[in-house]
Order: structure tokens, then sequence, then C-alpha cells
């Protein structure tokens, strides 16, 4: 819990200033640090980064009445505009995931 | 094994990030995009406008007010020229910088740096109709006029404190969806602008065609099928105005010069609809006693749109209009004292030139008895994701070689290269004629600032507050012997060059006529009886036609009844040719579904109307018979690059010359007549159409059928807005046809307090996620104007102001 919370907080700041890939090194060197366990680390790192890119997405998605949306969710030829804000919150935890679960491997590996 | 884990996992990782962080084809990178902090998320505007705005500027003189209303329109008032251009820049970069800069790298043909190879034909064609070396012809003009000059440095300036304040989160949405960013703006630019709206314009040419056709088909056909002036005209003009001036002798006509087949024609050209309407009205037909004006340019139908409008107030100016995303000033406007609007001249200022080069090394060109150099420019053409390619573009005196290596070889004795004259190429500085205008206070002033338009000519019409009303084709057009330059020119033969110009107050023109208006669309500027040659074809007649016959009758006119002349859709030519084609049917011999549409078109009125099945069965029927009657002999597969006899031909030979030869299908053993060509097409119509659209019904009205779309200038799919339900077409005064249509509409009621009402189907913003990228468009769709908001002070709070924003010297 500690450190999907840590890992919520500490991604949205640096994202707010940093390319989008800081997320990445973020959630590596969280993992490296609190994670016990493969699957305490991917999914932290995916929920944590996922809920920020929705909770985020979301944001612009409903102060912009979804006008943006469904133009580039038909520009990507999904069917339905709420698509768009899955695969953003998908895709973001993914990236997440990864590196937290890699971050986590790279502590064993040196354990 | 648990280092191998690691590894792997990130390596894994890093792929990952690298696939998402670039751009695959036409796939944006999708991580950075998709980001809610940096990607497309952040350009989903929201709909209200911060009540207060202050913003601290460094190039600034003084503190300026920005006043917007309720469509987010700025109304800017500066304490001087120099901080009313920055302002502009700085607005007009705000809402459309990624609009200004995809067009202006799209004009110096640069779009290969953005998309990659695939646009290297489009950049290269750029390049070689010397877009670039007409800008830079024309900033040479502008720069050297301190005042445009000025003007022109202070409009970049604010276009650049506003890039200069992006990162790559604020980005318009654009710049994010091709993966690069903007470059610093330059006056280069703006000129680039100018010559997008010359190319729009002015870049259409026949004399390619023409010349195939001379060859193939003679003198006598020519003549005959292209003649020089309509059957049916209502020029610009009114034929019997008196000349107030000498005219200068033509020059004299060469002996005669056939050119070589051309193997092509030109690789690219803008829409020959391109077009629009404008009329002012006298005070004695108006309500108020005052003059009013109407005018609305026909363009493609595009999002962002083409035009921004705005209002500039500045000590001696105070102008309300719209202007070119790009450029200072405005361009069709009004203020306190005068209005006034432009339509298109289709005057012939391309002119294509027969060069003989000395050998293939295409050093030297043969002119006026002896070898010429050639200038040779080298064209780099940058492209992403691949090598850099050369390309040479030979310069004759007459201007660039468009096509050396003609891709296409119909005839392979006579490789042939032609060299284009074209009057964009000229430095010029239309941009002083916008600056005069806007601030004109009588007629005076209007015709002083028309002296220096040069390109695209435009038929400038007028009114003000002092009862003038005045319209003049205006232009720089050379002074040129009967038709020269309908054909390919000689460009070894000296007499074959323009020979000078018509002086600037020769140009056509008519002033306070007694008929109470003046009005154009784009049809002759004059009649016959105007002593110089311009051109021997301009567009249809059909819109002056019905605008002149409204005019003519309307008494008591309001701003409304000119929105409503604005929104007409009758169909002349439904009008002359429909009963003659009705005639040649009998109900006896047609189906049961051609037999409802007969029914249909014969109750009809001739109005477009979007709701009618009429317009579409006919407009298809007479592209149909169109081509029917001229296909064999001028379409794609007779041999050469050729063009049909135009309408106004056509109409003569199908009202006045039932046994004209052309009827029949040359490549047929039957001998067809014009009834024959006129069942078969009425046939060939109703099939097309159940086909398209099932048995007769709602599909087949002709809003549905014509299906006018709106598109985002890049094409993208789901920018747009498709199936716009709009009534008019090609040719009718409500000229909204699929594609193309009054991308401005404004009238403005002159008087003690100028009144001005306007709308462009689109909006202020070129952001894809404002509300004001389309707000107008469900208005504009449904006819009407909205009335301009035309301040007088920053203090004036009358009309609803939903937003201040208060620059100041930093």
């Amino acid at each position: 819990m500690r450190l999907f919370l840590l890992l919520l907080l500490l991604s949205i700041l640096l994202q707010w200033v940093l390319p989008w890939w800081i997320l990445a090194v973020v959630a590596f060197v969280l993992a490296f640090w609190l994670a016990h366990r493969g699957g305490e680390a991917f999914w932290a790192g995916f929920g944590a980064i996922a809920l920020g890119w929705l909770a985020l997405s979301l944001f612009f998605h409903v102060r912009n009445d979804g006008l943006l949306t469904s133009r580039v969710a038909t520009l990507f030829t999904l069917p339905q505009p709420w698509l768009l804000l899955l695969i953003t919150a998908l895709l973001g935890g993914l990236v997440g995931g990864v590196a937290a679960l890699t971050g986590y491997f790279f502590r064993r590996a040196l354990a | 094994m648990k280092w191998l884990r690691a590894i792997l996992s990130l390596i894994f990782l890093l792929a990952l990030i690298f696939v998402l962080d670039r751009k695959w084809g036409d796939v944006p990178p999708v991580g950075k995009f998709l980001s809610p902090f940096t990607g497309f998320w952040q350009n989903a505007e929201r709909k209200a406008l911060a009540a207060e705005e202050k913003l601290m500027l460094p190039g600034l003189e003084g503190d300026i007010s920005i006043l917007f209303d309720q469509s987010r329109i700025p109304h800017i008032f500066a304490a001087n020229d120099h901080d009313l251009y920055f302002a502009q820049g700085y607005l007009t970069a705000r809402d459309r910088l990624w609009q200004m800069e995809f067009q202006t790298r799209a004009a110096a043909g640069r779009i290969s740096e953005i998309i990659g190879p695939k646009a290297i034909n489009f950049d290269r064609f750029q390049r070689r109709m010397g877009m670039v070396y007409g800008a830079k012809q024309s900033l040479d003009g502008m720069m050297a006029d301190p005042t445009t000059g000025a003007m022109l440095q202070n409009y970049t300036a604010g276009v650049n404190a506003y890039i200069a304040q992006l990162s790559a989160k604020t980005y318009p949405l654009e710049y994010k969806l091709l993966d690069y960013r903007p470059e610093p703006w330059t006056p280069l630019k703006c000129a680039l602008l100018l010559k997008v709206m010359a190319y729009d314009l002015a870049g259409r040419s026949d004399d390619l065609r023409m010349t195939n056709i001379l060859k193939k088909y003679g003198p006598a056909v020519v003549q005959n099928l292209f003649p020089d002036y309509p059957f049916r005209e209502e020029p610009i003009v009114p034929v019997g105005t008196k000349l107030d001036f000498t005219p200068l002798p033509a020059p004299p006509v060469p002996k005669e010069f056939t050119a070589s087949s051309s193997p092509q024609a030109l690789e690219r050209e803008p829409p020959a609809e391109l077009g629009s309407n404008n009329w002012a009205v006298a005070g004695a037909k108006t309500t108020t006693g005052y003059p009013m004006l109407a005018n609305d340019p026909h363009l493609q139908l595009n999002l962002p749109s083409i035009w921004y409008q705005l209002q500039l107030v500045a000590p001696g100016v105070n102008v309300y209009g719209v202007s070119i995303p790009g450029a200072p000033g405005i361009i069709i406007g009004f203020n306190q004292e005068v209005s006034w609007g432009v339509t298109n001249v289709a005057a012939d200022v391309m002119d294509w030139y027969q060069v003989k080069f000395k050998d293939a090394a295409k050093k030297e060109y043969w002119y006026d008895n002896e070898w010429k150099p050639v200038r040779q420019v080298v064209e780099e053409i940058k492209i992403r994701g691949g090598a850099t390619r050369f390309d040479n573009v030979y310069y004759t005196h007459h201007g660039p070689v468009v096509y050396d290596r003609p891709e296409k070889v119909f005839n392979q004795q006579t490789p042939v290269s032609h060299a284009m004259r074209w009057v964009a190429h000229d430095k010029s500085n239309e941009l002083r004629t916008f600056y005069l205008l806007n601030r004109a206070r009588n007629y005076q002033d209007y015709q002083q600032a028309l002296q220096y338009y040069i390109s695209p000519a435009q038929n400038f019409v007028y009114a003000d507050i002092h009862q003038n009303i005045a319209l003049w084709p205006n232009g720089r057009f050379p002074l040129k012997w009967k038709n020269q330059g309908k054909f390919i020119l000689d460009g070894t033969n000296k007499a074959h060059d323009w020979q000078g110009w018509i002086p600037p107050a020769q140009n056509p023109h008519v002033k306070n006529p007694a008929t109470g208006f003046v009005s154009s669309a784009n049809q002759f500027s004059a009649g016959p009886d105007y002593p110089y040659y311009i051109n021997w074809e301009f567009a249809p007649a059909d819109r002056a036609i019905r605008i002149n016959q409204r005019l003519a009758a309307m008494q008591g006119i309001t701003p409304d009844s000119m929105r409503q002349l604005q929104n007409d859709n009758f169909n002349i030519n439904a009008q002359t040719v429909l009963p003659t084609l009705l005639a040649q049917l009998n109900k006896k011999d047609l189906n049961k579904l051609q037999q409802m549409a007969f029914q249909e078109l014969l109750g009809w009125k001739s109005y477009n109307q979007p709701g009618l099945i009429s317009p579409t069965v006919f407009e298809l029927w007479w592209q149909k018979l169109t081509s029917a009657i001229w296909d064999d002999e001028f379409g794609d597969k007779a041999g050469a690059e050729m063009r049909y006899p135009n309408r106004d031909r056509t109409w003569h030979l199908l009202l006045q010359e039932p046994q004209a030869p052309w009827f029949d299908n040359k490549n047929t053993p039957a001998k067809e007549t014009l009834p024959i060509l006129v069942k078969q097409t009425f046939r060939s119509t109703i099939d097309s159409l159940q086909k398209q659209h099932g048995q007769i019904g709602k599909k087949w009205q002709w809003a549905n059928h014509k299906a006018t779309s709106i598109r985002h200038l890049a094409n993208l799919p789901g920018f747009g807005h498709e199936n716009v339900s709009i009534g008019g077409g090609r040719n009718i005064v409500n000229a909204t046809s699929e594609r193309n249509g009054p991308s401005w509409r404004m009238v403005v009621a002159l008087g003690p307090q100028v009144k001005g009402y306007g709308i462009y189907p689109g909006g202020q913003s070129g952001n894809p996620g404002s509300f004001y990228n389309y707000n107008l468009i469900e208005t504009r769709r449904q006819g009407k104007l909205q009335e301009l908001v035309y301040l007088q002070s920053p203090t004036d709070g009358a009309a609803g102001i939903i937003s201040k924003l208060r620059l100041q010297k930093k």
C-alpha cells in the first residue's frame, strides 16, 4: 500500500514537469526500494499509474464534455469514446507495472 | 538466473517505452500522445473562459486591452500600430498556430519534413511552381515600404511571443499527433500565406489543354466551341458604362505560332468552383437610406476556419472583419465610414511559354535570336525518415520551368518544356492595399488603396456612408493582344512576352450606376466594349444573372433581405435547360421509378432546396448529359489532355443547335442525336441514383445526396463535420457544394452607426478540442448571420463581453 500511494503521488508530481516516461523511472526506483513480491510490485505499479492516468484524463474528459474524446476515438476507429479512457489507463498501467516489476527484479538480483 | 530475469525485464521495458515514444507511420507516439500529463488530453479545453486575464509580454510598447465577445472573437484596443499588429499576431497564433504553420509549410513544399516520403511529389510541385520565389518577391515589396514592413515585423514578433510560451505539453494537438514542433515565425511566412491565396484563386490555367485542342481540331472548331465571349453574360461593369480614360493601344499581334502538343496539363489545380459573390446597394434602395454591402467568398470548407475574425482599434483605425490567419490586417470588413469585400477575378495572369533548350544540360535557352543563360535553382527537399532529395528547377526570364521531365509522354518526338509566367511571382505589396482600406474614409481612399494591389486580382466591392457604391475588378493585368495566352506561347519570341500593364486607373470600374446596385460573381469583368483583353473565359454567369435579377427587383432592402439573397438556391441552369430536356422525354418509355422522377421534375420550381429530390436528379443528369455530349471528343480517352467546352456553349448547343454533330458519340456506330442522349442519360441517372440510394425517398433528397462536409485541414477522420444539411450547390448563389462554399458571409449596413452581420462555418479556435472550434457551424447551416460586435472603446460594455485580456509590457 505504501508503494502504491508513494508511487501515485510521486509519479504525478514528476510527470507534471518531465516527459511521460519518467513514470517508469519512478516506478522502477520505488519498487526497487519498497516491493517485497513480484506480484505486489507489478500491481502497485500498474494500479498507481493507471489510476493517475485515468483520473487526469477523466478530469479533462469531463471539463470538455467529452468533445475531444469522441473526436480522437473516431480518429483511432474506436467504437466507443469511453474506450479511449480505458486504453489510456491500461497503457499507463502497463508501463508502470513493467517498470515496477523490473525494479523489483533488480533488487532481487542484487540481494 | 535472477540477473537474466532482471535484464530481460529491463529490455522489455525499454523496448516498450521506445515503441510508445515514437511515431510509426501514421500512428502517433502512443505513450506521449495518450499521457494525460503531456498528450492530447491537455488540449481538451473547458468551455468557459477566464473572466479576466493578464499577461506580461516582452516586445510591447504599451498596454493592450482585448475584449472577447460571446463567439470568443477578439476586439483589440492598442495605443499604436506597433502593439496592434503585435497583438493580432499573438492572438491569431494562440488560436491558429498549427493551421498557419502547416499552410506555410505546404506552400513552401516542406510537408515531407513532417509526414515523410509520401509528400515528395506534392513538395516538388510546390517548389516547381516557384511558391517561395514568389513569396520572396512579395516580401521584398512589403519590406521596402516602412509601414507594411513594420506591420509584418510586429505581427511576426507577436506570433513568436506566443510560440516562446509553448512547451511540449501545450503544443496544439496536431503537433502532438504528427509529432513535430513549431518553428519560429518569419515575415516570409506571411508572404507565403498570401501566395497560398494567389494559388487558390489564380492558379488555374487551361493554356496547355487549349493548345492540345487547337492541334487536334483546328482554329475553326476552337472559335466555335471556345468563343471569346459568352452568349449569355452580365458583366460586372455593365455594357455601356462610359470610359473615363483614353486607352493605351494593345500590343501588335505577332505572326501565328502553334505550340507542340503538351504531354500533360498541370499536375495539381485548385478546384474550378472556388469563387465568390459580392454586391452593394445604394441608399435609395434600402430602408435605412444608406448603402448596404454583402460578400461571401467561396473556398474549401475547412476546420480550422479559413478566416479569422477580429476587430482592430488603434489611433487612426477602428476596423472589423476577417483576416487570413498568418497575415496582418483585415482582408474583408468595415469601419465607421466604409465597407469593402472581394470576389475573384479570373484574369489570365498565368501563361506558359514553350522553351527551346540548347541541349539536355539545360544551361541555355533560345530567346530573341540568341542563347540566353538558364538560372538553375537546386531545391533541397528534406524528408522525415529518409535521405534529403534534391531537385533542379530551371528558370528562364519568364519564370520556372514547371515540367521538364514529363512522366507520361504522348508524343515521343516532342518532349517539350514550358516556362511559367505568373503575376504572383512579381514584386508586390498587397498588404499596403489592406492597410489603407482598413483606414479608408471615402471613395478616394478606397481608390488609392486599390492602386497597390497586384495579385490575386479581386473584384473589390465598396460602399460608404457618403452614399457611394462602387466595384473595381482590380489587380495587375498584363497588357495583352487579344487572346494572348489562350494557348501556349512562343518562349523564343520577344513579341510573345507580356508587354506592360493596363494602367491601374484604367482597370474596369463602375461607380454609382443608375440601377442602384453593383455586383460581382466571378463573371466577365466588363463587356466587349472594354478596350483591353483580360481573359477569354470567366466563371459561368449563373450566379451573376440571379443576383442581378433579384437586386433589380428588390426595394426597401434590409440586412435580412441581403442575407436571404446570400442563401438563394435558385438554379439558373435548370431554369435554362430543363424545359428543353423534359420535352424530349415521353412518359410511356419510362419505367415506374423513372416516371416518378420525371413527375418530380415537372413540378420543380428550380430551387436547390435541401429537402427536394429534383435537384439531385437534375444535377446528376446534367453531369451525365454534358459528359455524353463532350466526352468522346474532349474527354480523358480522346488522346491528349483536353477539356470540355464551357456551360454557356453547351447551353447554346442544346437550345439553338439541335442538329450539331457533337451530339453523336463517335465511339459507337449508331448516330446519336440530342433526344437520344437526353433519354439515355436520364435513364442512367435514375439507375445510378437507385443503386446509390434505393427507391425514391429521403435518401434522394438534395442535401443528403450532396452531403456537404467541413473537414479538418489534414483530413483527420472524426475532426470534421460530415453530411451538413445545406441546400444550394455549384453555380448557385448559395454556392455550397460537397466540399466548397461560402467560407465567410458578411452583410454591412452603413449609416451613422454602422451595423455588421457575419458568420463562418467553423469558429475562432483552431483547437479540435475546443467548443469554439465549430460553434458557428449550426448557425451557418441554418443560413443565419450573427450580429457583429463593433465596439467604440474598451469600456464599451454594451455587448456581451465574456472575457478580458490585458497584455502588458514585460
